[in-house]
């Protein structure tokens, strides 16, 4: 048991010092299982083996589960669109990298590969932090990364049979398909029958989840394909409502376990890459930084969509992932990789993830928006309008105002920094100021001063701050969020709109309305 | 690279235990028979994935995960009964326990003499049938929601105090081995450094879990992955405390619990632990019938047989005699007894031990096999159906002999749930400003969620947990809401708990965040959905409206 006590340990120590700094736990796990390793921890070989087997097979099976196609919503073809891009794209210019830098034909493949897909862990966590999970960006990035993760399954199965010739791969690519199929039909049919019915307690739900997972794994022993396509499937399989509703804590609870004994055995058995690699590993991590960034910002251009988004997508996007790392074990198993590659690809891991939170965040993104909208701004005239109404921020709930308010047949200026939106109110025939709203040059060119009111939906206490200081005698109507920012605002002159209390009013109104407060608990 | 047997084994495991939950689900059978059904017939079964040289090579992997799953199940035992509840019945567990080993040993000891062993396998025999199973017990307390029951609390205080003994026990089959000095002097001695022990590893837990602890878990709260993990590294640094102390896993983990039950995150520590402890100790108790060699066993059967009547009926008739003279009432002293017929899972070691020492021969380790498999599977249906039991018995006037006590305690049973409140899911800036808004109107609010920050202040009851864990839904008594509500931002755990109360026919309001979430939410029928940039919309209409401009 002093084995686990160890990989606890270093967990622990690992997860603290992500939570400090701020930085994903992928990286800082394997660095704290580096660690024991360093201190000569006294744990048994196989045991750790047998760990980091385990580990590997949740983390697959808990990826899959996590991946369902119905969060992606209306987004679907975006979002296969940006992964299969990304993924083929950063593959190709990879994989020719490589092959330039002198790594043989098969190294190279994996290597472009494991530089292809970016990391669902890392990602899914940082929209979680910032509560995009559920937007229709987050919902695009879960899309394309579901597609990633896929064309990674499929072609860990395929080149899995490399060694035994084109047709061998081809039946290889089948089978997965066979796979993948038997996976939605137990999806659709047969997993809700089996799981969501009342004499199914919560113990015996998540046995039969994990039974279903090896009888996946064990379908793809059968059809000679690698476990860990099994274990894909297998989540898969059970990914959809309400299932995956029912089981979601239980799957929580292992999955930040096996997380963790996977990372920090991981660690424990990786050896940094020889010192000759070194120029590679920062070859390549430069490539992932610079090039998936400005080549998902060109596939949004090219999609229609907005730069903010594009942006966005691409820094969020930049690192390798975590099926990387399986890739590389998959490779060191069929002896086509050795064990520095390993070291290369999960050092490679290691920085891209570390560095993400501190590229994809709103300061880069926003100051990128800058750069192309100072590009922009020099082909737009001044404005000379008055009496106007001026909005700072314009998303669906502005939208609809802007609309009314045109319908009316009122002046609508509306100030974005996102230069996709703003060409596509443009399209529109609205008017409409590329730039920070906070920026006091753009806050001029609107007249903010002639307008009749503004209005703000801008997320940011600090740009509605600047804004509400220049407009002076204009009514400024701001959303806030909380009753301590209401405040400020209305202080400094401006009629605030509290979302949670305009929500909660309507709430109670229809509480009010349909239930009474019982005799008992009024007396009490 | 990869040595896939533990994997292999595993598989099959929980594969064979899954399809016999399906089959079997509608019998109703305790998990715990179950699983050992599972483990019996894997053992004996010519399974191609799992031949015996199979068995041993993965051994090591599944007896840490079993060890692991174990210390779970008692660190969780730990954090549902804190030290207060302890105390109230330590005297009586104290008293109960010495005389019932006692008793036991001698009543033991005749009938394995009359039975014709010599002396010492005669000792060995009757110390192996006096201990109780401190798992199976914990197990299906747990999942009767009775670990928290006065009849409960007595068996775990018994089920503690054997596990002291047991050490002792232990330590002298081990010197008997190596023809150590075993005299009453070194036995006393034992038995006041493990006291020492417990006392010792007991309060530093407590005092580091109170000191450091508390600011490091709070601190930790918002990230679920860190709160596991660290909670899971205390509950076995302290179990490699015990272990340097010479004392059991499963103590060191129940003083982790308890040093953790102290803190208001234990509720939200108990949800997260709990799925790993089923999943581990799903597979000590496979592994467990998988162990055992049925044949040998039951070519002893007469004698088994003879034992596993001895241990259920005198272990009932020994605890009923003794709890009752300590002044428990009827109900719970019979209760308790049959909670505590079965022997442990010590006793397996010690029989094993003792053929080891060359004390004792297979025939003995086959009996003892037999009786503990036998007392696991009658204990699961005693206790999970204890209450039919006791009214049967009751009804057919067969205790009345014992002229125990019929007056009801008041913590006989755990409080009764709470119904008729409001419950809100979710303390972001929204479900905040709704608690304060329905109880400034008078109604009877609990509020949940993960982070005890966003918990402070409220004019509520307040409940740390996340939604995604059917448990703590349960224990905010959901089921017998007038509303729930959740505010919060995470679509699938809001359809989820919309299905879920839709299912028990409770209304529910769920958050409708975004235009994109809000028509699952209508398929769904929530009842409202509180879509507040709609409301936000409506409110700049009238800003609008007052500027002099009409939208509406």
């Amino acid at each position: 048991m002093m084995e686990i006590l160890y990989i606890l340990l270093a967990a622990s120590i690992g997860l603290g010092i992500s939570k400090l700094l701020k930085i994903p736990s992928v990286p800082m796990l394997i660095l704290a299982g580096g660690g024991l390793d360093y201190l000569n921890a006294p744990i048994d070989g196989d045991l750790a083996r047998d760990a980091l087997l385990l580990g590997l097979i949740f983390l697959v099976f808990l990826s899959g589960t996590s991946l369902n196609p119905w969060r992606i919503g209306e987004r679907t073809k975006l979002a296969f669109f940006i992964g299969a891009a990304q993924f083929m794209l950063i593959g190709l210019i990879s994989f020719f990298v490589c092959a330039y830098m002198g790594f043989t034909l098969m190294e190279s493949f994996y290597l472009s590969l494991a530089l292809s897909s970016s990391s669902t862990l890392v990602v899914i966590k940082l929209l979680q932090s910032r509560g995009e999970m559920f937007e229709p960006f987050g919902r695009m990035m879960v899309g394309a990364l579901l597609v990633q993760d896929l064309l990674m399954m499929i072609v860990i199965s395929v080149l899995e049979r490399f060694d035994f010739g084109a047709m061998d791969m081809v039946i290889a690519g089948v089978l997965v398909c066979v796979l993948s199929l038997l996976a939605l039909i137990f999806k659709k049919w047969i997993i809700p029958w089996l799981l969501v019915r009342d004499d199914v307690d919560e113990e015996q739900q998540l046995l039969i989840a994990v039974g279903i997972l090896f009888f996946f794994m064990g379908v793809s022993h059968l059809f000679n394909l690698p476990f860990v396509a099994g274990a894909f499937v297998a989540g898969i399989s059970l990914s959809s409502f309400p299932v995956n509703g029912a089981l979601k804590g239980q799957f929580a609870s292992l999955n930040n376990f096996f997380n963790a004994v996977f990372f920090v055995t991981l660690g424990f058995f990786v050896e940094l890459p020889p010192a000759e690699m070194f120029n590679s590993v920062f070859v390549f991590c430069a490539l992932i930084i610079v090039l998936t960034p400005a080549l998902t910002l060109s596939v949004a251009a090219f999609a229609d969509m907005p730069f903010r988004t594009g942006i966005e997508s691409g820094l969020l996007l930049a690192q390798t992932s975590e099926f990387s790392i399986v890739l590389a074990l998959i490779g060191m198993s069929n002896g086509h990789l050795s064990s520095d590659h390993l070291g290369m690809i999960t050092f490679m891991t290691v920085v891209t993830m570390t560095l993400t939170p501190f590229l994809a965040n709103e300061k880069v993104a926003s100051w990128s928006m800058l750069a192309l909208a100072a590009l922009s701004r020099k082909k737009d005239g001044p404005l000379v309008y008055s009496g106007h109404f001026i909005f700072f921020g314009c998303g669906e709930s502005a939208m609809v105002a802007v609309e009314k308010l045109l319908e009316k047949g009122e002046q609508v200026v509306v100030i974005d920094d996102d230069i996709g939106v703003v060409r596509g109110l443009k399209e529109r025939g609205v008017e409409a100021i590329l730039g920070n709203g906070r920026d006091t040059t753009v806050m001029s060119r609107a007249n903010l001063s002639g307008a009749r009111m503004a209005i703000s939906s801008m997320r940011k206490f600090s740009d509605n701050l600047a804004v509400v200081q220049f407009a002076k005698d204009t009514p400024f109507v701001v959303r806030v969020f909380d009753q301590e920012e209401a405040d400020i605002f209305k202080r400094l002159g401006a009629q605030p709109i509290p979302a949670t209390d305009a929500a909660s009013s309507d709430f109670l109104e229809w509480v009010q309305s349909n239930m009474k407060v019982p005799t008992n608990q009024l007396d009490s | 690279m990869w040595n896939m047997i533990t994997l292999q084994t595993i598989g099959v495991m929980i594969v064979c235990a899954s399809v016999g939950i399906l089959l079997t689900r509608k019998l109703k059978l305790p998990h715990i028979v179950l699983y050992i059904i599972t483990g019996l017939a894997l053992g004996q079964a010519e399974v191609a994935l799992l031949d015996k040289e199979f068995l041993k090579e993965s051994l090591g992997a599944v007896r840490v995960i079993s060890e692991a799953g174990i210390a779970l199940l008692l660190f969780l035992v730990g954090m549902e009964l804190s030290l207060s509840k302890i105390k109230d019945i330590g005297n009586d567990a104290v008293v109960a326990g010495l005389w019932q080993v006692g008793l036991s040993v001698i009543l033991g000891f005749g009938i394995s003499f009359l039975a014709g062993f010599e002396v010492i396998p005669s000792i060995i025999l009757s110390v192996a049938m006096t201990f109780s199973s401190t798992v199976i017990v914990v197990k299906l307390l747990g999942e009767k929601k009775h670990l928290d029951a006065l009849y409960g609390r007595i068996s775990i205080g018994v089920l503690l105090v054997q596990d002291l003994v047991v050490i002792l026990f232990l330590t002298e089959l081990s010197a008997l081995g190596t023809g150590a000095d075993h005299d009453w002097r070194t036995v006393l001695a034992q038995l006041a450094k493990a006291m020492a022990g417990v006392a010792g590893l007991a309060a530093i837990a407590w005092l580091v879990a109170k000191k450091f602890l508390q600011r490091l878990m709070e601190w930790a709260s918002s990230s679920t992955e860190l709160l596991l993990i660290w909670s899971l590294t205390w509950c076995f640094v302290v179990v490699a405390g015990a272990h340097a102390f010479h004392l059991s896993h499963e103590i060191g983990a129940f003083l982790a619990g308890i040093s953790l039950a102290q803190l208001p995150l234990s509720n939200s520590l108990k949800q997260r632990v709990h799925p790993l402890m089923n999943f581990f100790v799903g597979i000590f108790f496979i592994a467990l019938g998988m162990e055992i060699d049925l044949g040998t066993a039951l070519a002893s059967w007469k004698m088994a047989l003879v034992f596993t009547v001895f241990v259920i009926l005198g272990k009932i008739l020994i605890f009923f005699t003794v709890f009752s003279r300590q002044g428990f009432n009827e109900r719970t002293s019979f209760v308790a007894a049959l909670t505590l017929s079965q022997i442990s899972e010590f006793s397996f070691l010690f029989a094993a031990l003792a053929l080891k020492n060359e004390l004792i021969d297979e025939t003995i380790v086959a009996v003892v096999a037999f009786t503990g498999v036998a007392t696991f599977i009658s204990s699961s249906f005693l206790i999970s159906y204890n209450e039919r039991i006791y009214f049967w018995f009751k009804n057919k006037g067969l205790l009345k002999f014992m002229n125990a006590s019929q007056t009801k305690s008041k913590d006989e049973y755990p409080s009764t749930k709470r119904s008729g409140h409001i419950l809100v899911i979710g303390m972001n800036s929204l479900g905040r400003e709704i608690c304060r808004r329905l109880c400034a109107l008078g109604h009877n609010v609990l509020a949940l969620d993960s982070d005890p920050k966003k918990l402070r202040g409220l004019p509520c009851d307040t409940l740390i947990g996340s939604a995604d864990y059917t448990s703590i839904l349960e224990e905010a008594s959901f089921e017998h809401a007038r509303l729930v509500v959740t505010t919060l931002r995470i679509e699938d755990v809001n359809n989820s708990l919309v299905y879920q109360c839709k299912k028990m026919g409770v209304p529910v309001a769920a958050h409708g965040f975004d235009s994109t979430v809000i028509p699952d939410l209508k398929e769904l029928e929530t009842d409202y959905i509180i879509d507040s940039k709609s409301s936000w919309l409506n409110k700049l209409f009238i800003k609008l409206e007052e500027h002099g401009v009409k939208l509406t």
